[in-house]
């Protein structure tokens, strides 16, 4: 049987304007997730309802085989949160913030606290507010890995950091899974850190999962096929997940590449998508009933 | 955790806590000074009690001015402990600063307050009364709106004073809301009077408790309910 670290289950949730809807996917201890999806389209909405921070109208969300609301207080000693915005006090240093923060978690490590702030070259005695955003991101990051958490759930982590420590970060978390085996949820806008890192893929659209699949299944599987109007007609079925017109023809992306090889006319290319591509395709014209 | 949670909002807001505390302290000589003779002890307990209510609010508030609510959220403590913590919190300094404010009627040179009546049980019974009182009907305002909520109340309550005044003045004091600034006067010259019956303060005692209660169960309710 699998052992899920995260299961979303039918999770709904409407605001004025906005409605999250039937949200499902799980994530299996030991990978890497990361949801990606166009602004507004939910992911930090799912975020909040997976650490309790707004009230879901219906569904379930269990972490650990628990659930999220009945074992809070348990679930989230063990989740390592970072919010897509700094929510620090921003008149206290780092060092104001760790004394705080650090007696709320059992297995709070003073030493890995030390030496991730050595390592992000944060200085601890500094004042929140004199940090830059990315340095703001990097103590939120030091937080969330000083106190040995299962989970990771970070909320656009890379966004405003610069692209050496971006890598840096990436690679930390990919090590963290493979020494300790624990597992990570990150939304962000930035499909090439996922491609690097991630093992499961979860795109969200319009409050809804367009899908969830493992990312290398979704790389091998999938493809994108140019060409002119009536090379591509053929391929208008279940496998078509977004089409996008250009003055220089159509792209059409598709669920499964070998068939459409077979079904496409002549004078098509078929090439292999990236996260990116997959986004913007099924973000596009066309992909409203897909 | 009620402790980390307390202490969490001690140290996070330190800073304003010894500004604002010593502005308070300074406050309390001030009004000593400018009422002279005319200030009752009655009169200096409750309105001294307001002020050290707001004293632990300007700490709390801090959170909605950061948005640092999701923070305090994510940590693992539960909604309901966060707001125990924060009655606690607000009782405990409110008191706290009653304490200064009874020293500096005790202390200040120009204070005409009788000694033996500032100490005695009766006003100390009546600061801690009104500390609750005050504390039980700010924080669901809190909780459910953030500072916006006390900012909202205070200008609602300056708005009724106003308001009172005017009708008092236009139509005598025979209006309803004459009758009620009069009635509730006199309830508080009554509770006073009667904070030295034994009975009187066991009963009175477990009202506070239960205003408490009430009061902490709508804000645990109303913050449950509230997005960060």
């Amino acid at each position: 049987m699998t052992d899920y670290a995260l299961e979303v289950t039918g999770l709904c949730k409407s605001y004025r304007g906005f409605a999250l809807r039937d949200v499902s996917f799980r994530l299996p201890r030991g990978y890497i997730m990361g949801l990606i999806g166009p602004n507004g389209a939910g992911k930090t909405t799912v975020i909040k309802l997976i650490m309790n921070l707004v009230r879901r109208h219906s569904g379930e969300v269990k972490v650990f085989g628990l659930d999220n609301r009945a074992a809070g207080r348990e679930i989230r000693s063990r989740i390592g949160f970072v919010y897509d915005f700094p929510c620090f006090h921003e008149d206290a240093s780092l060092d104001d913030h760790r004394r705080v923060i650090a007696p709320f978690y059992p297995r709070w490590s003073e030493e890995a606290f030390e030496r991730l702030l050595r390592e992000f070259e944060l200085p601890r005695d500094k004042k929140f507010k004199a940090l830059s955003h990315g340095m703001q991101t990097k103590f939120a990051l030091v937080l969330a890995l000083s106190h040995d958490a299962d989970l990771l759930v970070l909320d656009e982590p890379t966004a405003g950091l610069d692209p050496v420590f971006r890598r840096e970060l990436l690679q930390r978390l990919s090590a963290l899974l493979q020494d300790e085996g624990k597992s990570v949820l990150f939304s962000t806008h930035i499909t090439t850190d996922l491609e690097r890192v991630a093992d499961f893929v979860t795109f969200i659209r319009n409050g809804e999962i367009a899908f969830s699949l493992p990312k290398d299944h979704l790389l091998e599987t999938w493809g994108i096929v140019r060409g002119d109007e009536r090379a591509v007609a053929a391929l208008d079925g279940e496998t078509r997940k977004g089409l996008r017109r250009s003055p220089y023809g159509v792209e059409v992306l598709t669920s499964n590449v070998d068939e459409a090889r077979r079904r496409s006319g002549p004078g098509v290319v078929v090439d292999r998508p990236s996260l990116e591509d997959i986004m913007v395709l099924m973000t596009g014209e066309g992909n409203r009933a897909r | 955790m009620l402790g980390n949670l307390i202490r969490l909002d001690l140290l996070l807001g330190r800073r304003v806590l010894a500004l604002n505390g010593f502005l308070f302290t300074f406050w309390f000589a001030f009004f000593l000074w400018m009422g002279g003779p005319d200030v009752s002890v009655g009169g200096y307990i409750v309105l001294t009690s307001v002020m050290s209510v707001f004293l632990p609010v300007t700490v709390i508030v801090r959170e909605g001015k950061f948005n640092a609510a999701a923070l305090t959220c994510s940590l693992p403590v539960s909604r309901r402990e966060i707001v125990r913590a924060r009655y606690g919190l607000s009782i405990g300094l409110g008191s706290c600063l009653m304490v200064v404010a009874i020293t500096v009627g005790l202390l200040c040179p120009w204070s005409h307050l009788a000694v033996a009546k500032l100490v005695a049980p009766k006003a100390l019974l009546l600061a801690l009364s009104m500390i609750v009182l005050e504390v039980a009907l700010l924080l669901p305002f809190l909780f459910r709106f953030g500072w916006i909520g006390i900012i909202v109340l205070l200008i609602v309550l300056q708005l009724l004073g106003i308001v009172a005044l005017t009708l008092t003045r236009l139509l005598g004091h025979g209006t309803a809301f004459g009758l009620g600034i009069k009635a509730l006067a006199n309830a508080l010259r009554s509770l006073y009077a009667n904070l030295g019956d034994p009975i009187f303060v066991a009963v009175w005692a477990a009202v506070l408790v239960l205003v408490t209660f009430a009061s902490c169960a709508l804000s645990t309710w109303l913050y449950g309910r509230r997005r960060v």
